[in-house]
């Protein structure tokens, strides 16, 4: 794995291309923008030495519409084969996140959009992380570490936690969702943080109380998991979990998406808590909705999950089951792509 | 030809909302994955771009299907409706909702959201509501989000009152 920290400067809300020269044995890029509080970022461009267009701020076959500016400000990033969110302060793209792209050795370029929140162009340096995952083949297997934070909720404690029948139960329902992709999760370690942050109402915003909770993250490798009560909002609008970004901003600990948070106290049932763990960990790697909730027709890049409400037993759907879910091959091809999987097997267990 | 097209579409349309599984809500799919999504905070903005409607929050909230989860999301979508009806389910949750967690989230959903429509009702009901003999937890609530609604005056620095 490359780990390449470069800074880019935007100019009237967009960076001239950046050259990424890749070994021969890149199986994937991650790149992660950390930029200014408050304003909003996404990758315009990716594209290889041989005529790859993975990301493009116009790809072939989109007809832009007038409500896709309430999707993104840069819809053809978000269209493009390789989809690129728009994230605020932290901005994560996994590539590639589509099992029907790849990456090759030789030149790439990239280039970064950044806007303040209310849509104008922003001017100025950015830093963005580069992670180079590098392999002779693409890994059909992984090992994930889980980071675990506990509020005090649910009565579980990194003391009692590892120990704890429920806590157990909502672990292994979790783990099962990845067994079957030869993925192993691990409970790598167990940390309290503040019950302060048992009940978190500020999720939007610059310098919220869900960020805040994300930069109490301590562990560059595998996943950091905060478990809390409860998510509120503006309205008190009950949210089972957030993750920090799709992808977040993965082995890079301390920042204000560094993390996933699940509910505990929402509907306290062991295998719901797995359901929900097993679906953030999922977005933090990289995977999107099945289909998306807040954007009517949009499925996810992937050929083999079924679309629309057809994917209700998939991970990946948008709601809560204690029932059977699993996920697609093709989802655990993008994950075995994500720079946090490591193929170290050895010391596993 | 494309005339024949869309007729066909048309004719089709009924065949494939029929063949379209139920939704526990009755709300269209799009609609119940809003309401009972897993990673999306409910606005009323959101509720209405979505079409859900009382009924499909009511349904929701007493299916017997639901999970607790979506139960808390159906009084939170309640919470947006300013109806008689909408209101007195979310305070009958708030009153006595077998779940603590549900009573927890209709407590909140009245103090943050109803009360954007009716707040003298609110400031009425959670004051009854306080009265009543609670378990810990859920007065705690009570009494964060009464203060929330109500934060106590600060004292003027002139006089310390």
């Amino acid at each position: 794995m490359d780990f390449i920290e470069q800074t880019v400067t935007l100019t009237n809300g967009k960076s001239d291309e950046v050259i990424l020269d890749l070994p021969e044995d890149a199986i994937s890029v991650t790149l992660i923008t950390l930029g200014a509080e408050g304003n909003i970022y996404t990758a315009l461009q990716f594209s290889g030495p041989e005529g790859q267009v993975h990301i493009s701020e116009q790809p072939i076959g989109y007809s832009p519409s007038p409500t896709d500016q309430f999707l993104s400000p840069w819809p053809g990033a978000f269209f493009s084969p390789n989809r690129a969110t728009p994230n605020e302060t932290i901005s994560g793209v996994l590539i590639p996140n589509n099992p029907e792209l790849e990456i090759t050795g030789g030149e790439w370029r990239y280039r970064i959009a950044g806007s303040t929140a209310q849509g104008s162009p922003i001017s100025g340096d950015v830093d963005v992380t580069v992670l180079v995952k590098r392999a002779a083949e693409l890994p059909t297997c992984g090992r994930l570490d889980m980071h675990f934070y506990f509020t005090g909720s649910k009565g579980w404690t990194a003391e009692t936690a590892p120990d704890n029948p429920e806590f157990q139960a909502a672990f292994e329902r979790m783990a099962a969702f990845y067994a079957p992709l030869n993925i192993e999760v691990r409970a790598a370690s167990f940390d309290d943080v503040s019950a302060d942050y048992a009940v978190v109402d500020g999720i939007q915003g610059a310098n919220n109380e869900m960020h805040q909770l994300f930069a109490e993250s301590l562990y560059n490798d595998g996943v950091n998991l905060f478990f809390v009560e409860r998510i509120g909002g503006q309205f008190g609008g009950s949210i089972g979990g957030i993750s920090g970004g799709v992808p977040g901003p993965n082995l890079i600990s301390g920042t204000s998406r560094s993390g996933v948070v699940v509910t505990t106290d929402l509907d306290p049932n062991p295998q719901a808590i797995g359901h929900i763990m097993g679906h953030e960990t999922g977005h933090f790697l990289g995977l999107f909705h099945t289909s998306e909730a807040l954007i009517p027709g949009v499925n996810d890049p992937i050929p083999d999950t079924p679309e629309g409400q057809a994917s209700n037993t998939n991970l990946m759907y948008p709601t809560v089951t204690d029932g059977e879910a699993s996920m697609t091959e093709g989802q655990g091809t993008v994950l075995y792509h994500n720079a946090t999987l490591t193929t170290d097997l050895g010391d596993a267990k | 030809m494309r005339r024949a097209l869309m007729i066909t579409a048309a004719a089709l349309l009924p065949l494939a909302a029929q063949a379209a599984p139920p939704t526990l809500s009755g709300a269209s799919a799009h609609g119940e994955m809003v309401l009972r999504s897993m990673d999306a905070p409910l606005t009323p903005r959101l509720i209405a771009q979505a079409g859900i409607t009382e009924a499909h929050a009511q349904r929701l909230l007493t299916a017997a299907e639901a999970g607790p989860y979506d139960r808390i999301r159906a009084v939170v979508a309640l919470g947006f409706f300013d109806t008689d009806t909408a209101y007195q389910a979310v305070l009958a949750q708030a009153r006595g909702a077998e779940a603590p967690q549900l009573r927890i989230q209709a407590i909140i959903t009245l103090a943050r959201a109803a009360s954007l429509h009716r707040p003298q009702q609110v400031r009425a009901d959670l004051a009854a509501l306080a009265s009543a003999d609670l378990p810990a937890k859920i007065q705690a609530t009570l009494a964060a989000e009464r203060v929330r609604l109500d934060p106590p005056a600060a004292a003027d620095p002139t006089t310390g009152r």
